[in-house]
């Protein structure tokens, strides 16, 4: 059973960070599914898989990817352990405690 | 930077932090489980002993599983509050270096006073929900940075042979359900990656559990804070708004159409009232965010970020107008920023610190103004007897949504908004000024009962004291104003109420 996202972004391995401009009698209906992010510079902004990329063009627009990003979870370096969660907890309730009011 | 923690250590933090503060807080659990089972937890804050009439606020996190700072900065929050409050320090959000863009020359950063602060969490019951969708928040942490929605599994396949799985636990409300206002902001399509509203309003119960709290507490002010746009943001997202028509609004319109709205050039209406205050408060926030390091927040209706359909905020301003009998809550979207060149940077930037000043500068911003100094004053003057306090607070509304209708009141209800923070901070630090503003309130309320009253010279050398004692602390752009009120209430021995507020309704502080 597939686990994630149900569509073929999950599927792909990366999602790429496009701009999308419409080019020759574009069809509205190929924009349905894309991750839409809030607009860049006024430019409708994206994250697309490689194949709804196809897609979009066939339908009538223009795609610019600026960037590309693997699909898997978050940097670990970026998730705190649980002695650096801990450390913050001590530090705020030791101040908390050291107060006149608790 | 180890920047960002796990459900389990959110609920953690905020649970330890009610242990160290058992008589200010305590924690609370959302009604549901999560989809795989997660009990929500959040912090309820209400210091000192007033009961009831207390201005309810809620702010909401993590909603959106991608949007890793904000239940970090929420936590973050509630531990510089509960610090200030137990060592009776100010808080102040800087950053070395930066520029001061917000208003007047005033040293650089954001600081509210302790007292201020105080003054705050004694009047108000805070409620913070960091994270409402924990089965999303560690699915990015484990498995997928960039997801979005709840982790609802859903019958079928995709395209692709993969299982739809996820909603988006802000498109999932009572409010416009199921309308599809355009692509790719909200879908019936449960393949759809990230902005699937739900086979049904509240279907999933980490939505539910926002409609049952808003049901059971008189939620004032509701907050549901996002990335990443640098936006503050109020009602309405599914149309633009008009101020004429009360009867072109969105209990006509259909839902779960999975369609536009079939006229486009449908106008939702908002009161003309609420409309003004919800740019004041917004601008007063984006200003104190500007001052913190200088971040440019905009303020506009949330449909100006992109047009959207059953969101929390709108859903909880909705809720008034839909049903008559509901409490009124002021819905708003703080959505933190900045775009930083690529999304993953900007929803989880490797060090998201400055940013978080920034959005606890606004949710701080936001608390001080659902914090009511003359409210409070009231409450304190009525002590247990829950009618007086409930009648004079409804007076004290009923006058300011006076003022609310001309330029001139406005200007003064913006004046006094201004105050707030020095005046609840001389609330809290000088028992002299306090029972001066309480002799104040009370001869206001008298003479707002007996219409037969009117001001006597000595409530006039009365409310003149307080304004000059209240301009000496003030920050100088105040001042001028502050001199204009002297002025006119210098002229207003003899009136009555009556009187005395239609001249303030017709002459402008500025």
């Amino acid at each position: 059973m597939g686990t994630a996202a149900g569509s073929s972004q999950s599927a792909a391995g990366v999602r790429l960070e496009a701009i999308i401009l419409p080019r020759t009698s574009p069809d509205p209906d190929a924009l349905r599914g894309l991750d839409v992010l809030p607009p860049l510079d006024g430019e409708l902004h994206v994250l697309i898989s490689p194949s709804q990329i196809a897609e979009v063009v066939r339908a009538g627009y223009e795609v610019r990817v600026f960037a590309a990003h693997p699909i898997g979870p978050l940097d670990p370096d970026l998730v705190m352990d649980d002695a650096a969660a801990q450390a913050w907890i001590e530090e705020r309730v030791a101040k908390i405690r050291g107060g006149r009011r608790s | 930077m180890s920047a960002y923690r796990t459900f389990a250590q959110l609920g953690q933090a905020i649970a330890a932090l009610a242990g160290a503060s058992p008589t200010v807080c305590e924690t609370f659990t959302l009604a549901q489980p999560s989809v795989e089972g997660a009990v929500i937890s959040g912090l309820h804050i209400h210091a000192g002993d007033a009961k009831g009439n207390r201005n309810g606020v809620l702010l909401l996190g993590g909603v959106h599983a991608r949007e890793l700072m904000n239940p970090e900065a929420i936590v973050d929050l509630a531990a510089d509050l509960l610090i200030s409050y137990a060592q009776g320090t100010d808080i102040t959000y800087a950053v070395p270096g930066s520029i001061n863009a917000g208003p007047g020359s005033g040293p650089l950063g954001a600081t509210w006073g302790a007292g201020a602060i105080r003054m705050m969490l004694e009047s108000l019951d805070i409620w913070m929900v960091p994270c409402s969708n924990p089965d999303g928040h560690d699915y990015v942490l484990s498995t997928d940075n960039l997801w979005r929605k709840n982790r609802r599994p859903e019958k079928g396949s995709c395209g692709d042979g993969t299982q739809p799985v996820g909603v988006d636990l802000n498109r999932n409300c009572a409010i416009v359900f199921g309308v599809i206002p355009s692509y790719g902001e909200v879908s019936c399509d449960p393949c759809d990656y990230q902005v699937y509203c739900g086979p049904a309003a509240f279907s999933e119960p980490e939505s539910a559990n926002i409609e049952k709290f808003l049901s059971d507490h008189p939620i004032d002010t509701f907050a549901d804070v996002h990335s990443y746009e640098q936006l503050i943001l109020y009602p309405w997202g599914h149309a633009p708004e008009q101020t004429t028509d009360p009867a072109e609004n969105f209990t006509t319109l259909l839902t779960g159409t999975c369609s536009p709205i079939p006229d486009s050039s449908y106008r939702e209406y908002i009161d003309p009232v609420d409309l003004i205050w919800f740019q004041f408060i917004g601008n007063q926030i984006a200003s104190d965010v500007a001052k913190v390091r200088g971040s440019v927040y905009t303020v506009g209706p949330s449909i100006s970020l992109y047009p959207t359909t059953g969101t929390n905020p709108e859903y909880a301003y909705s809720r008034h107008i839909a049903d008559q009998g509901a409490h009124k809550t002021y819905g708003w979207t703080i959505e933190t920023g900045p775009f930083t060149g690529n999304v993953v940077d900007s929803f989880q930037p490797s060090d998201p610190s400055d940013i978080i000043l920034d959005i606890k500068a606004a949710m701080l911003s936001l608390l001080m103004q659902s914090a009511c100094p003359i409210e409070l004053i009231g409450t304190e003057l009525f002590g247990a007897d829950a009618e007086a306090a409930q009648d004079q607070l409804t007076g004290i509304r009923a006058r300011r949504d006076r003022l609310w209708q001309t330029d001139a009141g406005r200007a003064w209800l913006e004046l006094y908004r201004q105050l707030h923070p020095t005046l609840l901070e001389r609330i809290a630090g000088d028992e002299g000024f306090r029972s001066r503003l309480g002799e104040l309130v009370e001869i206001a309320v008298a003479l707002a009962d007996d219409r037969d009253s009117v001001l006597s010279d000595d409530h006039i050398r009365s409310g003149l004291a307080v304004i000059d004692d209240l301009a000496a602390t003030s920050p100088q752009h105040l001042r001028i104003q502050l001199q204009t009120a002297r002025a006119l209430f210098q002229t207003m021995s003899g009136f009555s109420a009556q009187a005395a507020l239609a001249v303030v309704a017709e002459r402008s502080p500025r």
